[in-house]
């Protein structure tokens, strides 16, 4: 208590200093007279009785600190002082100033913004109940290796909900389904809905914000569902009348129990409602494939849980064959749901970080570096204040400051920048983020914004403070400005080829980006993009109850917009599933059947319309019904593979089970590979085997168009027919191929400009260096050329000085980006890791930078006037 | 001889001011600096203006004021007084002195007494 009293006394003394001095004056004032006065009656003259009173007192300035200390906070004193100091003396070199902290600015900007990102993609925890312990099992197909994420079947999620103990709750739900259409509120519109149990929103511990999520009693009931804030503000015009109520889903009677809040998100993003899997649901629970999402119990681990499933799962699929191809793996909610963002968002960020800090070690060294010659410079000044009485922890305490001082206001900065960043990520949305993840400066951030400043002002301050710290106070004060002892060139080496390797290593990391983002966009997709506009359009199922029907309004569509268009279940980039093929008359073994077949149901236009290439055979016409022999055409990964060395025209294929539905289909034509989009958005295409069907002898009920003209023209089109036909938004295929290239372009991009921006710090330190090195030479150039070196002599001189440390970077740098890049090997696409051309490429610039940063420092060498140097020894 | 005068122990100056404030009443920096070398006989070192910094610990932990007042010669001069929890404090102060005193004396004593 007495010591929280006496602490606040100091404090306000510490801010009352001038008044607090000005009344101890006049109370030492008082107390010399008082001395004196008694010296004198003891028999002193004037002059005497005062000398004797201060001596008493032990001198007016000691008493005066001594009281002082007491009364206030010395140590802030002396902080203030360093402060104040350090302040004048970068303000006494603004141009030192400046860079410095534009330098640390951006870097430390550049770190905070991937930081935010880092922090909002794996740091935070998803915003749900229990977050850390929430599981989602997926089907892991064993045979092959592309398709490692799939969902389970409903009969695994009711296993596991009975007889699971590791979970504490287990729910299912679904985004494998076919969009719905929602009627009777304005027009008719296509959305997602997404299949739940009743278990689901309990599962993530958020309820409704209207009304209530599902209970078991609606599973008695018909059909359920929970809306979306955005379904119920937008087109349902937030009516709180429609809770308790009904809408029309596909033409079903939907009642609406409750609304969620507006910040509820969850996988896929575009979910507008989210309905209840009841028994009698259509399609009928058994045959819906789900996830199965699941909270454990506390203290089970991720492993604790795999074992178990394993097991639940082997032994429910004992007989059906399944248990061999296809196992459950269990894996962490945030981690599933960075995954379905982008499968190398993780990596992405990782590689970003380690990036960003290389970029900041470089501007630290740069910075120790430029302090190191102030150092040499400001020589004199320390030796100056050591004979003062300086002593070594004082200046190294000062020096120190000063550094701090640049690093707060750097950083400062660099939190502007870090929120600027942040702005322009949000206005320009480059990339798909995973659900929860709010790309925002908190907390977390700026504490490590604020570690990042410390850190670096450590860094970037300590090595020169060590240095000064040894200033021989003789010699520096013998040389008398000059500079005396040789710059610790070794040190300074050392760092400029430092910097070399890091940018180096960017460089070549950046251009392994660079080069997989050309490889994806320049390569030919076996269609052609330009110029094609592509929707999806859903038919009402009353209005549409059979193919006939379905099959009349698609020929109507076609008529219309002529033979510019053409339909298909599916259009690339996007993959069109993935199914076992079979050729009748080849028994495969179930081991060895591999399901990786696709199949697109496809007008006759398509392949004219997309520009595909027929090879052989002839291409669909609308003489292919349902009447007719059922047809396929294939592609030519499916002719090299099932049919190596035959003639595929005229065999038989199936792709999928055998059903009425889908018989035996004649081969009619092979053509040319179209890419498509590979799985979980891996960066790069893949040529998948693909089966082509008419769809005269299939018409599903929903389809995409693809057109080349004017998109306006494909929506007048469609609601001239049928207004009651719901159309997906119109998009270029251009914007869809971009989707894919999103991530590429931002991890190129990005590390991109980190690398140029590394590799500019790097010349700048090379540049200061070369610069200094030459006016500490400028003496010995004279005397050297004035004994007869020639220019050439000179040149080497200089260029060896650089040559040095960037050879040893360059070494040091191709075999750290050697190692370093197997760990980028996911997001390459068409370049491999040590990609030997990629790496001459980015050696080449960077010498060429690092020349053009010697240029003008070996100038001012070669320029060196041997008479003018002699004149003025 | 200067040899034999004492070193002030740290924080028994703090003790002896208090002490001279609670017997004497209110008197400024100069008057407690001359009654402690009275009282201790020219003994004690002192440099007078440690006295102050004595004072301003003093004052913030509370136990003793200050004012400024005149002095017999109507000179202007700050008035230190004892406060309450001065009071208390000098009487713990004291106590523990008093033990402090006795034990280091019986040691002192024993250790005398062996050869």
């Amino acid at each position: 208590m007495t010591n929280l009293r006496q602490g606040l006394a100091r404090l306000i003394s510490f801010f009352r200093k001038q008044h607090l001095d000005q009344e101890f004056d006049e109370e030492i004032a008082a107390h010399v007279e008082f001395a004196t006065q008694d010296f004198i009656r003891q028999g002193s003259t004037l002059p005497e009785a005062r000398r004797l009173a201060l001596i008493k007192l032990g001198g007016i300035e000691p008493s005066k600190e001594l009281h002082r200390d007491s009364r206030g906070l010395p140590w802030l004193d002396g902080v203030c002082q360093d402060l104040l100091y350090a302040w004048r003396t970068m303000a006494k070199r603004p141009v030192f100033t400046a860079t410095v902290a534009t330098t640390l600015a951006l870097g430390i900007g550049a770190s905070t913004a991937v930081f935010t990102i880092v922090d909002a993609v794996l740091l935070e925890p998803l915003p749900y109940k229990d977050p850390s312990r929430l599981v989602v099992v997926w089907d892991k197909n064993l045979r092959d290796s592309a398709i490692s994420k799939m969902f389970d079947s409903f009969q695994d999620f009711r296993e596991m909900a009975t007889h699971a103990r590791v979970f504490e709750q287990v729910a299912a739900a679904t985004w494998a389904v076919q969009e719905r259409l929602i009627s009777g509120h304005g027009s008719t519109r296509e959305i997602l809905a997404m299949p739940v149990s009743e278990s689901f929103f309990s599962l993530l511990g958020i309820s409704a914000a209207r009304g209530r999520t599902f209970t078991l009693d609606d599973l008695k009931q018909g059909c359920s569902v929970v809306l979306s804030d955005r379904l119920w503000q937008k087109p349902l015009g937030a009516d709180p009348k429609l809770i308790g109520n009904s809408l029309r889903l596909d033409d079903q009677a939907c009642t609406v129990v409750g609304v969620m809040p507006p910040d509820f998100a969850f996988y896929p993003d575009a979910v507008a409602l989210w309905v209840l899997i009841t028994p009698n649901f259509s399609p009928p629970p058994d045959q819906l494939p789900v996830g199965i999402f699941g909270r454990l119990k506390p203290g089970i681990s991720v492993a604790q849980a795999q074992a178990e499933i394993s097991g639940l799962h082997a032994a429910l699929h004992r007989d059906d064959g399944k248990e061999h191809d296809i196992v459950p793996a269990v894996n962490d909610l945030q981690g599933e749901f960075t995954f379905l963002a982008e499968v190398g968002l993780k990596t992405t960020l990782w590689v970003l970080l380690v990036a960003v800090s290389f970029v900041l070690l470089i501007a630290c060294l740069n910075i120790a570096n430029l302090m190191l010659g102030q150092g040499l410079e400001r020589e004199r000044e320390f030796a100056v204040r050591s004979a003062l009485g300086g002593g070594r922890g004082r200046l190294v305490r000062q020096l120190l400051t000063e550094s701090l001082l640049l690093a707060s206001i750097g950083g400062a900065l660099g939190l502007g920048i870090a929120f600027a960043a942040v702005r322009y990520f949000h206005a320009i949305n480059p990339i798909e983020m995973p659900i929860g993840a709010h790309v925002e400066l908190n907390w977390s951030v700026l504490s490590f914004t604020a570690a990042t400043s410390l850190v670096t002002a450590v860094l970037f301050g300590l090595l020169p403070s060590f240095k000064a710290s040894r200033t021989d106070v003789m010699e520096g004060l013998r040389a008398g400005g000059r500079s005396i002892s040789s710059a610790p060139l070794r040190l300074i080496n050392g760092l400029i080829a430092t910097e070399m390797a890091l940018s180096l290593i960017l460089l070549a990391g950046a251009g392994l980006l660079m080069k997989s983002l050309l490889t994806m966009d320049s390569e030919p997709l076996g269609f052609r993009p330009e110029g094609l506009n592509v929707t999806t359009i859903t038919l009402p199922a009353t209005h549409y109850p059979d193919a006939a029907r379905r099959l009349q309004f698609y020929k109507q569509l076609i008529t219309k917009l002529g033979d510019r268009a053409a339909l298909a279940t599916v259009l690339p980039p996007y993959g069109a599933g993935s199914s076992v093929l079979r050729v009748e008359n080849k028994p495969v073994s179930p081991n060895s059947e591999r399901h990786d077949v696709g199949k697109r149901t496809v007008t006759p236009g398509y392949f004219e319309v997309l520009g595909g290439r027929l090879l052989r055979g002839r291409t669909f016409n609308w003489r292919d019904q349902v009447a007719t022999t059922p047809v396929a055409i294939v592609n030519e990964a499916i002719l090299n593979e099932y049919f190596a060395g035959s003639d595929p025209i005229g065999q038989r294929i199936r792709v999928g089970e055998p059903s009425e539905k889908n018989p035996w289909r004649t081969i009619v034509g092979v053509v040319a590979n179209e890419k498509s989009s590979r799985n979980y958005h891996q960066i790069g295409w893949a040529e998948r085997g693909t089966v082509f069907d008419p769809l005269a002898q299939d018409p599903p009920r929903s389809v995409s168009i693809a057109m080349r003209g004017s998109g306006g023209d494909l929506g007048r089109a469609i609601t001239s027919i049928d207004a009651s036909v719901a159309i997906g938004d119109i998009e270029t295929m251009w914007a869809r191929l971009g989707r894919g290239l999103a991530y590429p372009k931002f991890r190129a991009v990005l590390l991109g400009a980190f690398a140029v921006f590394s590799v500019l710090l790097a010349a700048i330190g090379l540049y200061g260096v070369l610069g200094q090195f030459v006016a500490q030479h400028t003496r010995e150039i004279g005397v050297r050329m004035a004994v007869g070196a020639t220019s050439a002599n000179v040149l080497q001189l200089v260029l060896l000085q650089a040559a040095r440390p960037l050879v040893l970077g360059l070494t040091a740098g191709l075999l750290g980006a050697g190692a370093l890049g197997r760990y980028v090997a996911s997001l390459l696409y068409g370049v491999r890791p040590a990609d030997p051309i990629t790496f001459g490429l980015v050696s080449v610039s960077l010498i060429f930078v690092a020349g053009f940063a010697t240029f003008l420092p070996t100038l001012r060498a070669i320029r060196v006037d041997p008479m003018e140097t002699l004149r003025n020894e | 001889m200067a040899d034999s005068k004492l070193d002030l122990l740290q924080g028994t100056l703090d003790v002896m001011v208090l002490q001279t404030l609670e017997t004497m009443g209110p008197l400024h920096g100069y008057g407690i600096a001359r009654r402690i070398e009275q009282l201790s006989e020219d003994q004690v070192l002192l440099n007078q203006g440690t006295i102050y910094a004595s004072l301003v610990r003093l004052q913030q932990r509370g136990w003793i004021s200050a004012a400024w007042g005149a002095s017999e010669n109507n000179r202007k001069a700050k008035y230190y007084a004892i406060t309450k929890a001065g009071k208390r404090q000098v009487k713990a102060e004291r106590a523990n002195w008093e033990r402090l005193a006795a034990v280091i004396g019986r040691v002192l004593a024993a250790s005398g007494g062996n050869p």
